[in-house]
């Protein structure tokens, strides 16, 4: 027998724990014949339990940064209840979108039936992960949120009518909510079993430090210009007479139950994002340890987060929905104007899940085995590159999303009829492409559990 | 030698059982260009791998729009508004989870989303030419809305509508024997309204349980060619198979994949819907949307409010909509996430046990009304539904299915009797990420096998057949069905 058919009796013989190679590209890492700078096109040797691994760390690191600023952000939040200023008013809306960075990086991990999307307890109160649409994911995140439920609202706003039934909301109404904490608002959420009554999460603490995007002559008319909402801070104010709903004067119980909702609302997102990150707490997490020892199963969903996160939820739902009806309301952070962030940060999860790379919010690197990594590994160098070509594509169409934004053109003035929309288009062509790659990713690696012609005997 | 083998399938194929033709390799993709990549483990929401780049992105923006719940309007979201004012469910995903079929009703008195109540005249002699002549149809209209938006206006509408009624849900346990001797058990629904908010329902008019129905696949049922469903007719059963396939004749409102409106009464070849009740994909949709959600279209412009429901007619001008609540161009996007969602691949066909399954399938008549394969229309409007293999085993006609399964109501020609044959296609894939799937039309049936012991009339010798079988056949052809 031949070098070459022992190599691929040992491949074959391996397959199933481990990809094993001829041993010359690479099986020894950094110390092997193609060494570490990926001579000959070879990358660090990697196996798809190290990838899956790599892939469970980053995670536990993204969700952490989440909690951690969300945690910072409530006690910005508090010193500002405590000390309504314009200084700390604009500190408050600074910890919100400090808060989003690491949080938009972390949606690359929904649409797994990961915890986000699937974390709910069993009959025993043990965590557990049920169906889609089990886990937390709508009360920290959900948009279009309920606004009119939650404070006072517009008549006007982006040029349509409002319901002019405003008057009612929980704010408000001290009768039938005397009392504004995290049970009140949590109880409350989805409510009269109205999917749309969404009254908690990061966009319920955007709209209470920004409002609604009304323009800057607040008609809520007209071209949309390049102001955010623009809540005054008088209506958080404990200046006895002074506390506002937006232009009204109103009781000053008012604006201390406006104070209320806002720590509320972080208080339920903390413990929220708490019972995501202990999920996917190392060694001890329960769905990390599962994840870890899932193999191929974990692989394929890895690759099927990245381009359902892509394609479905980003070009299709987030950006081209926003297109076709022209509307704010099908904006992601439609009231600080911060979409073009979601629209950046989710596209660098996916990144950042390629390259198994992840930068911390406090400057730290965390990098582990790649699939980019893995697919040079397992024979497939130039899809790798393409993949990765792909990826940097998409940033840098995000990119131009991004600094248009931040020089004076958001997002919400990017989709609107009659203006070009080319930048956005851009974006989602790139999109497409990369998932294109991904899928032919999950094709290279043979992970799918069940491809049209391997007919397995695996039982449904 | 061949030959002759061949041309016996094609008469024995006529006249009810017969073997199974040879393996098809397209069998593995019965959606064609449709089918999906993969099995996906969460969801049969995913595109077919066959459209392009534009499709694709229509099927996903649409898919906001199948999955995002309506609001009352007016509110702040003037492109989601226009719920109700007498609706079942805020959204379409809320009754077709994962683009398959809904979350099961709860037994006794409850307001179901996934399940709703159709109204029509029963089969017996009637002293009103029509449904729509009843007192029924001046209130409830053809169907029961469980819940009502909570508008109210100081001088308009001093109090909010009420829902129509509620609904009350029985099972009696029936059971029953293979003929090897072991036990089986059915559930036999019953079905009562109860708090019905605008008068009581006559005799004449009886009660059409529904529980929604799977959602991919649709586009290319829309796209076969009706010569092709038309030769399968056979209303007097003049082949003496004891099988008559017939043909809703039902109204179509617009053209087939176009905008524009018959301008006469047309009727064209139902479909969709378990009677079916509609023509074509783009009106089964609207429809949807008109009566379970209560969002008009140019498609149907009017609210699911009955002449004599004021209430209802009020409410919904309060919502201040100067047009239909949902556009054209956003109802299309949601036809395209129908159109275009994919047909799971089969999964673990080619096992012996399948394959086996599939010589009973064949043997025991199954295929006289699950057809099991076409290539759609060459002339299908839309290239990547037109001239595909597919196999759905359907043949979309009327029949009758007994007296166990009848609802007892007519539905345009449809009688008492009468179902629509599902398609089988991914039906077996329902088992990946529903953990207690549900079947036939009103959701009775908690196994495949449970739903062929319901069958009678036209299918009770498949029944009997299936009856006969020992319980490894019965577990092959099971398997086969849980793979196609």
């Amino acid at each position: 027998m031949n070098k070459t058919s022992i190599s691929i009796a040992l491949v074959l013989a391996l397959s199933l724990t481990a990809c094993i190679d001829d041993g010359e590209d690479g099986q020894q890492g950094a110390d092997g014949a193609a060494g570490a700078d990926g001579t000959d096109g070879v990358s660090v040797y990697v196996t798809r339990d190290d990838v899956v691994t790599s892939n469970a760390n980053i995670a536990y690191a993204a969700y952490a940064d989440s909690l951690i600023s969300a945690q910072s952000m409530r006690d910005v939040l508090a010193t500002f209840v405590a000390e309504p200023t314009e200084s700390n008013f604009t500190a408050a809306k600074q910890a919100w979108l400090d808060s989003r960075e690491p949080y938009g990086q972390t949606e690359v991990y929904r649409f797994r039936v990961g915890p986000i999307d699937a974390l709910t307890t069993d009959e025993a109160g043990e965590y557990v992960l049920g169906e889609e649409g089990d886990g937390p994911e709508g009360r920290i995140n959900a948009w279009p949120l309920g606004e009119a439920l939650i404070d006072y609202v517009a008549d006007t706003v982006d040029g349509d009518e409002g319901d002019g039934l405003s008057g009612s909301n929980i704010i408000a109404d001290t009768t039938t909510y005397p009392i504004i904490d995290a049970a009140t608002i949590s109880d409350l959420f989805e409510y009269e079993g109205e999917e749309a009554n969404v009254t908690t999460g990061y966009h319920a603490i955007e709209f209470l430090l920004w409002g609604q995007d009304l323009n800057a002559d607040l008609t809520g008319t007209g071209t949309r210009d390049a102001t955010a909402g623009q809540r005054t801070v008088s209506d958080f104010t404990n200046v006895s007479g002074e506390c506002t709903s937006g232009s009204d004067i109103v009781a000053d119980e008012i604006c201390t139950r406006r104070g209320d909702y806002l720590l509320a609302a972080a208080d339920v997102l903390i413990d929220d994002l708490t019972t995501v990150v202990e999920a996917w707490e190392p060694v001890t997490g329960f769905h990390y340890a599962n994840f870890v020892a899932g193999g191929d199963t974990s692989l394929a969903l890895i690759f099927e987060g990245m381009g359902r996160l892509s394609y479905g939820e980003l070009a299709g739902e987030r950006i081209n929905i926003a297109l076709t009806t022209d509307s704010q309301e099908d904006e992601h952070s439609c009231f600080s104007d911060n979409t073009h962030r979601d629209i950046f940060l989710n596209a660098k999860g996916v990144q950042n899940s390629f390259n198994a790379s992840y930068t911390r919010i406090d400057g730290e690197v965390v990098e582990g085995a790649s699939p980019y990594d893995l697919l040079v590994v397992e024979g497939e160098p130039e899809l790798a590159n393409n993949l990765r070509a792909a990826l940097e594509a998409t940033m840098a169409a995000a990119t131009v999303i991004d600094t248009k934004a931040e020089t004076g053109t958001p997002f919400d003035n990017l989709i609107q009829e009659g203006i070009a929309q080319e930048n956005v288009v851009a974006v989602i062509q790139a999109l497409d492409t990369q998932t294109g790659y991904i899928e032919d990713s999950i094709d290279a690696l043979g992970i799918t559990t069940n491809d049209l012609y391997q007919d397995t005997e695996e039982e449904f | 030698m061949l030959k002759t083998v061949f041309s016996i399938i094609i008469l024995s194929g006529l006249t009810g059982c017969s073997k199974a033709p040879k393996f098809d390799q397209t069998e593995l993709q019965p959606g064609g260009n449709m089918t999906a990549k993969r099995v996906s483990h969460r969801s049969y929401v995913v595109e077919g791998r066959g459209v392009n780049p534009q499709q694709k992105l229509d099927f996903w923006t649409g898919f906001s729009l199948f999955r995002d719940p309506w609001v009352i309007a007016p509110s702040s979201t003037k492109d989601r508004d226009g719920l109700g004012p007498l609706f079942n469910t805020r959204s379409c995903i809320s009754c077709h989870s994962r683009g398959g079929r809904g979350p099961a009703p709860e037994l006794g008195l409850s307001s179901p989303s996934a399940m709703v109540i159709r109204l029509g005249l029963k089969d017996q002699d009637s002293s009103f030419s029509h449904y729509s002549k009843s007192p029924a149809a001046q209130t409830y209209g053809e169907q029961i809305q469980t819940r009502a938006i909570n508008t109210v206006h100081a001088t308009q509408l001093p109090k909010a509508i009420k829902p129509e009624a509620k609904l009350n849900l029985a099972y009696e346990t029936i059971t029953g024997q293979y003929d090897d001797g072991s036990e089986y058990q059915l559930h036999k629904p019953n079905y009562e309204l109860r708090e019905l908010n605008y008068g009581e329902i006559s005799q004449e008019v009886g009660l059409s349980p529904r529980f929604a129905p799977v959602v991919y696949g649709a586009g290319l049922l829309d796209a076969i060619a009706e010569a092709d469903l038309l030769a399968q007719e056979d209303i007097d059963d003049s082949d003496q198979d004891g099988i008559s396939a017939r043909y809703n004749r039902v109204p179509m409102v617009k053209k087939l994949t176009s905008d524009d409106a018959y301008t006469e009464p047309t009727l064209g070849i139902g479909r969709f819907g378990f009677k079916a009740k509609h023509p074509t994909l783009a009106q089964q949709v609207a429809a949807a949307f008109r009566d379970d959600i209560g969002i008009t279209s140019s498609w149907f412009p009017a609210e699911s409010c009955g002449p004599a429901q004021k209430g209802c007619a009020i409410a919904s001008e309060l919502g201040r909509h100067t047009d239909v609540e949902i556009p054209n161009k956003l109802l299309k996007l949601v036809v395209d996430t129908n159109q275009f969602m994919a047909v799971p691949p089969s999964r673990n066909l080619l096992s012996e046990k399948a394959q086996q399954g599939r010589e009973l399938f064949y043997h025991g008549g199954c295929a006289s009304c699950h057809t099991p394969s076409y290539t759609t229309a060459a002339d299908y409007p839309i290239a990547v539904l037109a001239s595909q293999k597919i196999w759905p085993y359907t043949d979309l006609a009327l029949h009758d299915m007994g007296a166990g399964l009848a609802d007892g109501v007519i539905e345009n020609d449809a009688s008492g009797n009468e179902w629509r044959t599902p398609p089988l296609w991914g039906l077996g894939a329902q088992k990946i990420f529903r953990k207690a799937p549900l079947y036939l039309h009103d959701g009775r049936a908690k196994s495949v096998a449970e739903a062929i012991l319901w069958h009678g009339g036209e299918a009770q010798a498949s029944q009997i057949f299936f009856k006969n079988l020992n319980k490894s056949k019965r577990q092959e052809l099971l398997t086969f069905l849980d793979a196609i």
